[in-house]
């Protein structure tokens, strides 16, 4: 069974690329998925676990099985209908981070006929799949370059349109299903399709720590933390406190963070030079600037942000250059100096 | 006093240490074909389990048999879904025999290797979902032969240990097994260790190209598991040196020297291998101080285990990873319907060349029965939701790119000898329905001569035209080939780069004679050829091997074969040696 306690996110060493990642998603899950691609033993998986002991709760209907949005109210299910009508109490409760079993098959992620329930009173009900307990929250996949590729079209066209459709075996059901896309993999067992690539909303690589001093960090912390989970997360109690005040109010921040039309113009003009196909780069580019912006406090994005963001939002967007080996954060990189200055 | 000890008595020492730590250092790969020491090997560790389960992975398991799913018979005959336990979750509390665990499926190590991780599995498949423990350590059974990739990286990392079965005698196996010491689990835990033990072990991992820090944690717990076994009072510094030797030297050496030899002809042990050489692909720079900084126990203990052309094989073994060759080569397989290696059938209705899945539709179908029943008729009801299709994947079909430099450097008479070999390979591409493509280049630019195809008249009729002469464009022939492997992958066939050239670059790509430039920019070209993982391989016809060619084969991750007297059989031979 998961360990009671999982490992403090703020006591992962270094990787502060996948770390800002995460955070960005987590303040606007419109930006739509995270893609951690890299070496292995890097904490990729340890990180996302991680975000389930972070995320501020949230208030749901309670029974709602889709955990039910008690102030948006676009659930539609019996409960939250009963719900609204009679007013009741809203439940508090953690952030749902759901795992993405390998060999899952297609009926447990979409969720398919109740078998108990129609064998027992022989009702058509649906039972509902991750999908629907992934919803407000984060739905992770290791390994996503070896899920099948249905499963992955599947998942990316709920992550984008926030909505399951079921219909299967009889039952004809909608349910929403808004939740973050983290999707961890190793290039060395396989690339992943560049169609899929791109729907991704951030992309970044991780990289070993090649400092000494960062390796014997990473290690002091895992071993303490394997020999007593418990006293270690108290330890990391307050720092983890932080983090999760300044993602709640980042959140609460968001649509009041204004966008001034020249950052926009940056924007165009960075993806523009890059070549990135599609508008999806800007849109991405400018709602993580803005993230940025909501986590670090600021009233309007400012050019700072969109330089930090932009290597996370574009670097997988790029057109493969035979004459350019450079690495793909390295050319951003180098049209974000080019065109920001 | 370790260098003493023999490959049996260190087999032996690291049987004991699988034993103490289970699953909290992964487990454990035997290396080598069957036989008696292996055999031994597994029996100690078998011995050792009782009564925990020990349950074993054949080579073609599948994923319902491994992580469990729905009871065919059982849920016909309770009308009720059954699960059925997986081997994973079989394996809780015991141990998992992976069988030529270099063959299993990438998805299969996956699901190992996240289980070894989380210690339970998340069942949901067939309309079921639980999550059953599955704290298991692996006996990973690896047969592949030196030049072959063995078990998936994935799932070699988590196993701390590694014992090369074939390089031991039975006997001494049998006179080294050490017997069970009484020895309290708790001790292990109580161990305290210093940042600079901490710091010790992750640079002697560092300086064997491993930079995982679960190998680092590995090894500290294989410290702290030998430090218990000796019942020592806290862990020192000879604990840590044959932990790294136990984690490290066992799993680089391929063979281990005869521990006899090594003490009794050369006392001074040989230093290790300097760190920076082995890392000169990933650049740690600081790295290149730690070797030195290693206690002298390590540094004997290490030295002592070590065959003098480790680093020549490890620098091979990181190039045929980079080439994604063997079982890894996810991407040279595609998904079919009608033959190839089994997959997981899906839902989908039968025609159109798809196949119904009889087996996998009937155990959808199984729950329902109860519920479709009708009073008239006992049969079986299937409807059109329960149909499955089977699928395959199948091994890509290859298209061979022949670049081919028509340059007066490389003379005509070796452009006639290319054609050739190129006739030799399309008649032997015909049988196995690949494909031939070619480029030229020579003058100031390069040409796709002949696009893929598998028309043998046709092939015949362009190479008959092929002219020869000029200056020597290679970079512009490598980018055009760069372009063409990438059209022919985006198709669906792996493409792989035959450069048949003496790598006398004079032309740069803008057209101008610079022969300084144009080997840069050629180097450049060849290094983004690596990048998108093509197969390559680079013929040098150059009347001498050069160091030039060899670099530009060098960049490009491929295979260098100088052929000073080339002619049409030994290149054919050459490539089709490359591409079957």
């Amino acid at each position: 069974m998961p360990s009671p306690k999982p490992f403090p996110f703020t006591a992962i060493v270094g990787q502060d690329d996948m770390k800002q990642a995460i955070l960005i998603a987590a303040v606007d899950s419109s930006i739509g998925g995270v893609l951690v691609f890299g070496d292995r033993g890097t904490g990729k998986s340890t990180a996302v676990r991680a975000l389930a002991g972070l995320l501020p709760k949230m208030p749901v209907v309670p029974e709602c099985v889709y955990n039910g949005d008690p102030v948006a109210r676009d659930c539609l299910c019996a409960i939250c209908n009963q719900f609204i009508k009679l007013g009741a109490k809203p439940k508090q409760v953690g952030v749902p981070v759901v795992d993405m079993p390998l060999g899952v098959t297609e009926d447990r992620v979409v969720g398919a006929l109740d078998l108990e329930r129609a064998l027992a009173h022989g009702e058509k009900s649906f039972e509902p799949g991750l999908l629907a307990n992934a919803n407000r929250g984060f739905l992770y996949i290791d390994e996503v370059n070896l899920l099948e590729d249905h499963l992955v079209d599947l998942l990316l066209d709920v992550a984008a349109s926030g909505e399951n459709v079921v219909e299967r075996e009889g039952l004809s059901v909608r349910h929403p299903a808004r939740f973050v896309l983290v999707g961890s993999g190793n290039p060395e067992e396989g690339e992943l399709r560049p169609q899929l690539l791109d729907r991704f909303g951030l992309s970044l690589d991780v990289r070993t720590p090649t400092d000494l001093k960062q390796r014997v960090e990473v290690i002091r912390r895992r071993d303490d933390y394997e020999r007593d989970p418990i006293a270690f997360a108290r330890r990391w109690a307050r720092k983890e406190g932080v983090i999760r005040r300044s993602i709640a109010s980042a959140r609460e921040r968001l649509d009041s963070v204004e966008v001034p039309d020249e950052i926009l113009h940056h924007a165009a003009s960075l993806c523009v030079s890059l070549g990135t196909d599609g508008l999806r780069g800007e849109l991405t580019l400018m709602r993580a600037a803005r993230a940025q912006a909501a986590l670090d406090g600021a009233d309007r994005v400012t050019i700072d942000h969109l330089r930090e963001v932009a290597p996370l939002a574009l670097r997988h967007r790029l057109r493969r250059d035979p004459l350019d080996d450079a690495d793909a954060s390295v050319r951003v990189q180098r049209a974000i100096d080019d065109e920001l200055g | 006093m370790l260098a003493e000890r023999t490959p049996a008595d260190w087999a032996c020492r690291a049987l004991a240490v699988a034993q103490v730590c289970r699953s909290s250092i992964g487990g454990i790969v035997l290396r080598g074909g069957p036989g008696e020491a292996r055999s031994l090997c597994l029996q100690a560790l078998r011995d050792a389990a009782e009564p925990a389960p020990w349950c074993i992975a054949p080579s073609n398991i599948d994923l319902d048999r491994l992580l469990g799913g729905l009871d065919l018979s059982a849920t016909l005959a309770t009308g009720k879904p059954v699960l059925v336990r997986g081997v994973l979750a079989s394996a809780d509390g015991g141990w998992l025999q992976l069988n030529m665990a270099e063959r299993q499926a990438a998805q299969v190590t996956a699901c190992v290797a996240h289980a070894l991780d989380t210690k339970y599995i998340d069942v949901a498949r067939d309309g079921l979902q639980s999550q059953l423990p599955a704290d298991f350590a692996v006996v990973a059974l690896d047969e592949s032969r030196e030049d072959e990739d063995g078990v998936a990286l994935a799932l070699r990392e988590r196993l701390a240990l590694t014992i090369e079965t074939d390089a031991l005698r039975a006997v001494d196996v049998v006179a080294a097994l050490e017997p069970d010491t009484g020895f309290d689990p708790q001790r292990m835990a109580g161990f305290q260790v210093t940042d600079e033990q901490i710091g010790l072990l992750a640079s002697s991992a560092a300086a064997m190209g491993e930079h995982s820090p679960r190998i680092v944690l590995a090894l500290l717990q294989v410290a702290r598991a030998v430090a218990a076994i000796d019942g020592a009072e806290q862990l020192s510094d000879v604990h840590l040196a044959e932990s790294t030797v136990l984690v490290l030297a066992m799993r680089h050496a391929m063979t281990l020297p005869a521990a006899s030899q090594e003490t009794d002809d050369q006392p001074p042990a040989p230093p290790p291998p300097p760190s920076n050489e082995q890392d000169s692909e990933t650049a740690l720079s600081d790295d290149n101080v730690t070797a030195d900084a290693l206690p002298e126990s390590i540094d004997e203990a290490i030295a002592a285990q070590l065959p003098a052309d480790l680093l020549m094989r490890m620098t091979r073994g990181a190039a045929q990873r980079r080439t994604g060759s063997g079982a890894s080569g996810a991407g040279n397989v595609r998904e079919t319907f009608s033959r190839g290696r089994p997959l997981p059938s899906r839902r989908g209705v039968p025609g159109g060349g798809k196949r119904v899945d009889l087996l996998a539709t009937l155990k959808s179908a199984a729950p329902m029965q109860l519920l479709r029943r009708q009073p008239s008729s006992s049969r079986l009801q299937v409807r059109k939701d329960d149909l499955r299709i089977k699928r395959f994947r199948e091994p890509q079909r290859t298209t061979t790119l022949f670049v081919v430099d028509a340059s007066g450097s490389a003379a005509v008479q070796r452009l006639a000898e290319t054609k050739g070999a190129i006739e030799l390979l399309l008649a032997e591409c015909y049988v196995r329905r690949d494909q031939v493509a070619l480029i030229a280049f020579r003058d100031a630019n390069a040409v796709l001569e002949l696009p893929p195809t598998r028309s043998l008249v046709r092939a015949k009729r362009v190479l008959a035209d092929l002219a020869g002469g000029g200056a020597t464009p290679l970079a512009a022939g490598l980018k055009l080939a760069a372009a063409t492997a990438d059209a022919i992958q985006r198709k669906g066939e792996t493409p792989v780069i035959v450069l048949l050239s003496d790598a006398r670059a004079n032309m740069t790509l803008a057209g101008e004679a610079d022969p300084a430039t144009a080997l840069s920019e050629s180097l450049a070209v060849a290094k983004t050829i690596a990048e998108s993982r093509f197969r390559a391989l680079v013929i040098d016809t150059g009347r001498r091997p050069t160091s030039r060619c060899a670099s530009v084969a060098d960049a490009m991750l491929a295979r260098y074969v100088p052929l000073p007297f080339a002619d049409a059989v030994s290149v054919s031979g050459v490539v089709s040696a490359m591409v079957a």
